[in-house]
């Protein structure tokens, strides 16, 4: 038996951030740049179908999940530059997995992992944001 | 008489086939093919990469801060030279960083009109040692014309942060101690002789070799050795036609002492020592030069790292070209005494081709050198362990020396790197893990493969592993499978470990195969420098003496 064992350092560099908050039923995404980057589209994947105002979702796929996208071209982000972004969330129940959102640096296509969410918004509408990090620290703890 | 040898001879060889045939970790040679290697430069020469296999990508990191600067490919037979555009260099201490394996030869020096070119193959990172031997620029250790024309230092290269410490004379004190950094070239003087170590792994050279590694058993390459005694009453034994009887013994104190040899020749010690080879003698500079001393160079010498588990059965480099035959030489050095057979059958393939079809194949005996037919660059594997090694065929008009000690010999290695050049913060990014098999003959089972994780990034649970087996020669497909695994966390690594009971395609490795791994991973919200070590284990039938 023969073991090899090789490290490699890896950087992980700040290129872009999209703070996603919620307020009342509106989703907003907060985008800031720290590099030059091209390409920019905000990707928000639902579980179901729902309402929104001013866009429409499509079928698409999240990690091999089946989805319904509701995508938002931005163009390109110079370096410091910031973005803000929202829509209204008019009806609808799913599970959203919000900032999924794609971008571009030196020719490659990158993609931020979204934070999973629960709307459900009818007469009475509830929104409940939390960390899909935090399943994670679960795993880690033995949760 | 004859009778009692014959049956002797059938009792060593009857007793000699299970352990031949034993599954040990000796094939693991210093000078290897790999993927990765920190750039090595005394003048500005650059690297060059020999490359083996088609359509092969090499990456230079010139600081080792984790994000490649340039891009190059080659094809089978190929050779490299990474030289960036515009005014940017390789610099000393950088990263190498391929995907298939490749060897790296770098020009360790170039003395301009009289040309004395002086060349090594730089072992992968994964092989360095955290202590080596040098010697210093001690007039009578070069040469009587060596005086003024080498300023005698070393130089220090480390893959990570690095405190180098320095052994001056080898009397157990610290004579001189300094930091490395990732990228960054360290230089040092230590005359006559000198231990260099630390507690993690770096490469140390000057413009004639890479410091020598200690071993208590040696082969040699050529006929001039020089050895570094390392402690008094050290007791030298030399098998001279390696018939396993010694035919030479000597009790040596301290320093350095030069010996001529035959090739091939084994020497044991009971104690530590470190083993240099001689380049030329002085006569055959002369000789080189026209006779006019002004322009005669050095007597210089080359690390010899050949012990047992530094030769191997499998080797990549030149087989000479229409120009410069008989420049290429390998060495025998097991008979029916020290190994299995006679002599040593081997066979020489064209790695343009790569189809395992050999050009020619030839035998040699222990204690000779066989010069390589001039087809280019080949791939050359043997029955039993051979050295490998280059040096101009002078004759009366020549005005250049070139020599290379160590050809690369194959290893079975694992690298690990990230699908995109540039990682942000929070991403969703794409890992890509490979295990190669570059040898001939040796198929290799029981592979597992443990992939881990730093634990400040995210490895969800039942990460999907996308796994295809392919072609060195042709990247065909193979065989692939999809599988999901769980991770384990321990200490600071989520560990995931893929073996053959996860998929088929996982166990075994044929000879030119590799294994092709995808996983996903989510980046750490917090910039950083992280470490994504891999594991292999794995059975091989392989050499041992």
């Amino acid at each position: 038996m023969l073991v090899l064992r090789i490290s490699y350092s890896i950087s992980v560099q700040k290129i872009l951030e999209d703070n996603v908050k919620i307020k009342d039923s509106i989703i907003i995404h907060g985008l800031i740049a720290y590099k030059n980057i091209n390409n920019v589209s905000i990707n928000d994947h639902y579980s179901e179908y729902i309402e929104i105002d001013r866009y429409d979702l499509v079928n698409s796929n999240f990690l091999v999940e089946d989805t319904f996208l509701l995508e938002i071209a931005i163009g390109d982000l110079k370096e410091g530059e910031t973005k803000t972004i929202n829509y209204t969330v008019k009806k609808g129940k799913a599970t959203a997995l919000l900032g999924a959102t794609t971008y571009f640096i030196e020719g490659e296509k990158h993609q931020l992992y979204p934070k999973e969410v629960e709307i459900n918004i009818s007469d009475n509408f509830f929104l409940k944001l939390f960390s899909f990090i935090e399943n994670i620290f679960k795993i880690k703890q033995g949760g | 008489m004859k009778k009692t040898n014959y049956i002797l001879g059938v009792i060593m060889v009857l007793f000699l086939i299970p352990v031949v045939k034993a599954e040990v970790p000796q094939q693991n040679p210093f000078y290897s093919v790999g993927s990765d290697f920190l750039v090595i430069k005394y003048h500005p020469i650059e690297p060059e990469i020999h490359v083996l296999f088609d359509d092969t990508s090499i990456y230079l990191d010139n600081q080792n801060d984790g994000t490649w600067d340039y891009e190059f490919s080659g094809n089978a037979g190929e050779t490299i030279t990474l030289d960036p555009v515009g005014s940017a260099v390789a610099e000393p201490g950088g990263l190498i960083h391929s995907n298939k394996p490749v060897g790296y030869k770098q020009e360790l020096q170039n003395t301009g009109s009289y040309i004395s070119r002086l060349y090594t193959f730089v072992p992968v990172i994964d092989n360095l040692k955290s202590e080596y031997f040098t010697y210093g620029s001690h007039e009578s250790f070069f040469s009587e014309y060596s005086a003024g024309r080498y300023d005698g230092k070393w130089y220090v290269v480390a893959p990570k942060e690095t405190t180098i410490y320095v052994d001056q004379n080898i009397t157990g004190n610290v004579s001189q101690a300094f930091n490395v950094s990732p990228g960054e070239l360290k230089a040092f003087s230590a005359d006559p002789y000198s231990r260099v170590y630390s507690n993690k792994p770096f490469l140390v050279f000057n413009r004639f070799t890479i410091g020598g590694i200690k071993s208590r058993d040696f082969y040699t390459p050529w006929d001039h050795v020089q050895i570094l005694v390392i402690e008094n009453a050290t007791e030298i034994k030399v098998d001279i036609n390696n018939d396993g009887v010694s035919d030479e013994a000597y009790n040596l104190s301290k320093g350095l002492r030069g010996y001529s040899l035959a090739y091939g020749a084994r020497i044991t010690s009971n104690k530590d020592i470190a083993m240099f080879s001689r380049y030329e003698t002085y006569e055959g500079l002369v000789k080189a030069c026209g006779g006019n001393m002004d322009f005669c160079l050095f007597v210089v010498y080359a690390a010899v790292n050949t012990f047992p588990c530094n030769i191997g059965s499998d080797m990549w480099g030149d087989g000479g070209s229409y120009y410069d035959t008989h420049i290429y030489y390998v060495t025998g050095i097991y008979n029916q005494f020290s190994g299995l057979y006679p002599n040593t059958s081997y066979f020489v393939d064209n790695q343009q081709e790569n189809d395992l079809l050999p050009e020619y194949n030839r035998t040699i005996a222990s204690n000779t050198i066989d010069a390589l037919s001039g087809i280019g660059k080949v791939h050359i594997w043997s029955d039993m362990p051979l050295l490998y090694s280059y040096k101009y065929d002078m004759d009366s008009s020549a005005t250049t020396l070139r020599y290379l000690m160590s050809y690369p010999y194959s290893q079975i290695y694992s690298t690990s790197w990230p699908s995109n050049k540039i990682m942000g913060t929070n991403e969703l990014t794409q890992m890509n893990v490979r295990v190669f098999n570059p040898f001939a003959t040796t198929t290799i089972n029981d592979l597992e493969i443990k992939i881990k994780v730093p634990d400040e990034f995210t490895a969800n649970p039942s990460t999907s592993f996308l796994i295809r087996k392919q072609s060195l020669v042709n990247d065909n497909n193979i065989s692939s499978d999809i599988i999901s695994e769980d991770p384990q966390h321990i200490g600071d690594y989520y560990e995931f470990t893929l073996t053959n009971s996860d998929s088929s395609v996982i166990g075994t490795l044929s000879p030119l195969e590799y294994l092709n791994i995808y996983y996903n991973v989510i980046t750490p919200a917090s910039y950083g420098t992280y470490d994504f070590p891999t594991e292999i284990t794995y059975t091989a039938p392989t050499w041992q003496k």
